[in-house]
């Protein structure tokens, strides 16, 4: 996710990732907490946000299990997951785990992994 | 001849009154903007009108290259017209809505309508694969999007994978009565259960594949329509919602917002749902019918799957839905086969699909889950 071509306002959240943080926007305004990332706040349209560090927890909202590989670093299927962060944001992402194991309304964790050195959010499966 | 719509504002009737398609699946050699001229010819026939009659363009663009530009596709026509306009996202209802308010606006009197698309030539297959930053991004593939619905979908009301076979099995039992459609063969519940996933719990036979092809309309004032030799069919009224924010709104994925654009669209038109005959879903794939029916309000919340299940919106059914087979079994068009499908019902030339004594048809259609559109239809009400 990080880009060395990404623009300045974007830049911290790539830094972050490097450092293993998982960080979004938050509106210096109306407090909002945004994702994805953007210049200006969609509920205000302030453009003064702070990148601040948020837990990762979540709830798994739906999931799916692809079918076949896409990418680098994928060894064939993969599990989509689309998560409920507690501080509010939903967002997509891939968990790593078993999906027999897997039901929706599951806790699950985001953290910052790697690919070879690029830094990927991923998520995990916490048990109750 | 006016209405009275819901904001009390008189408004001129606005109907369809001519229809056109090119053969559908796979028409190589042809550019999609071709595909579009050689549906508006057919088109006007139908209509029995010639271009000199026409003042108003309206096409959408594909997600295929750069066709579908109403500069382009005008040129081809050879056709000056006082007004002519090209969607960026000019699916079936949002093409169908721009025509109309030019004609109420009067800034043209008949227009045509034009799409096309040869994505089937030019992809085949499905684009399924995720890169890292997709997987992050909102520009999921439908495949995708499908799955997490219908996995949400289970979890809500135990929905089975028995019941989103349904859809498919119900309108490949229409397209086997449509002579246009691409996939024609009977598909039983075993042959979908034994079929490999493509996005696990989504099928393969789930999503809609791509084809060829195009599809054209001719609108015009309902006086004028008059002096035409089609029943003209009626827009009896209208609404759109775009929920922009997308995944910013709670259970954005649910799509729940849609009663209330479906709402809006009886409101306008003065009919509740139990007056529609025949429904009409814009569907990438089954999920959109499963969770639409009951989002639309024509069943209740978790109540689609068994609807269809038990053949209420097959052939013969109370409810018949998707009449033509729709993109999963006629041809993916973007929604405007639909639009010819419920021009073919209304107007009684449905052949051995026909519903008996069709008056009037809602057509609704979604961008995944962003916008939102429907049409009601009537003749003769």
């Amino acid at each position: 996710m990080a880009a060395t071509n990404d623009p300045e306002w974007l830049q911290p959240h790539g830094q972050a990732l490097e450092n293993g943080t998982f960080t979004v926007q938050r509106c210096d305004n109306c407090g909002y907490l945004r994702w994805p990332p953007a210049r200006f706040c969609p509920t205000c349209l302030s453009d003064a946000a702070q990148w601040v560090e948020v837990s990762g927890r979540g709830r798994v909202w739906s999931f799916a299990v692809s079918q076949q590989s896409a990418s680098e670093g994928d060894d064939g299927r993969y599990i989509l997951v689309a998560v409920d962060l507690e501080e509010g944001p939903f967002l997509f992402g891939r968990l790593t785990g078993d999906p027999d194991d897997l039901k929706v309304g599951d806790q699950a964790h985001a953290h910052v992994a790697k690919i070879g050195d690029r830094p990927v959010l991923r998520f995990t499966k916490v048990s109750d | 001849m006016t209405r009275m719509g819901r904001h009390s504002v008189s408004r001129p009737k606005v109907a369809i009154v001519g229809v056109g398609a090119t053969a559908q699946g796979r028409q190589p050699g042809y550019s999609a903007n071709e595909l579009a001229v050689l549906a508006a010819k057919n088109a006007l026939a139908d209509a029995g009108l010639t271009k000199d009659d026409i003042d108003g363009l309206v096409t959408g663009k594909t997600y295929t290259g750069p066709a579908g530009r109403d500069t382009d596709i005008g040129q081809l026509l050879g056709l000056n017209a006082r007004f002519s306009q090209s969607l960026t996202y000019g699916s079936c209802n949002f093409s169908l809505h721009t025509a109309c308010m030019a004609i109420e606006a009067g800034l043209a009197e008949t227009i045509l309508l034009t799409y096309a698309t040869n994505a089937g030539t030019l992809w085949s297959g499905f684009p399924i694969g995720l890169n890292e930053s997709e997987t992050h991004s909102e520009l999921l593939p439908v495949p995708a999007w499908a799955a997490l619905m219908f996995r949400r979908h289970q979890h809500l009301y135990g929905a089975t994978e028995a019941d989103l076979g349904a859809v498919t099995v119900a309108q490949r039992r229409w397209a086997a009565l449509n002579p246009q459609a691409v996939r024609r063969e009977l598909l039983t519940m075993d042959d979908y259960l034994a079929s490999p996933y493509l996005f696990e719990p989504i099928r393969k036979l789930d999503i809609c594949p791509y084809d060829d092809g195009g599809v054209s309309l001719i609108m015009t004032t309902a006086d004028r329509a008059a002096d035409l030799h089609h029943p003209p069919v009626v827009i009896l009224g209208q609404s759109e919602l775009a929920e922009l924010r997308v995944l910013q709104n709670t259970d954005n994925m649910e799509r729940a917002w849609m009663t209330d654009m479906a709402d809006a669209s009886f409101a306008d038109a003065g009919i509740s749902r139990s007056d529609i005959d025949i429904v009409s879903i814009q569907e990438p794939g089954s999920i959109w019918v499963l969770q639409l029916l009951e989002a639309l309000g024509f069943v209740g919340p978790g109540e689609a799957g068994a609807f269809i299940l038990e053949g209420h919106t097959s052939p013969g059914g109370q409810l018949p839905v998707n009449t033509g087979g729709g993109h999963l079994a006629e041809s993916y068009m973007w929604g405007w086969l639909h639009l010819v499908e419920i021009t073919r019902q209304l107007r009684g030339e449905a052949g051995g699909r026909q519903v008996p004594s069709a008056r009037t048809a809602i057509h609704c259609s979604t961008l995944l889950s962003t916008k939102g559109a429907s049409t009601i239809f009537g003749v003769d009400v």
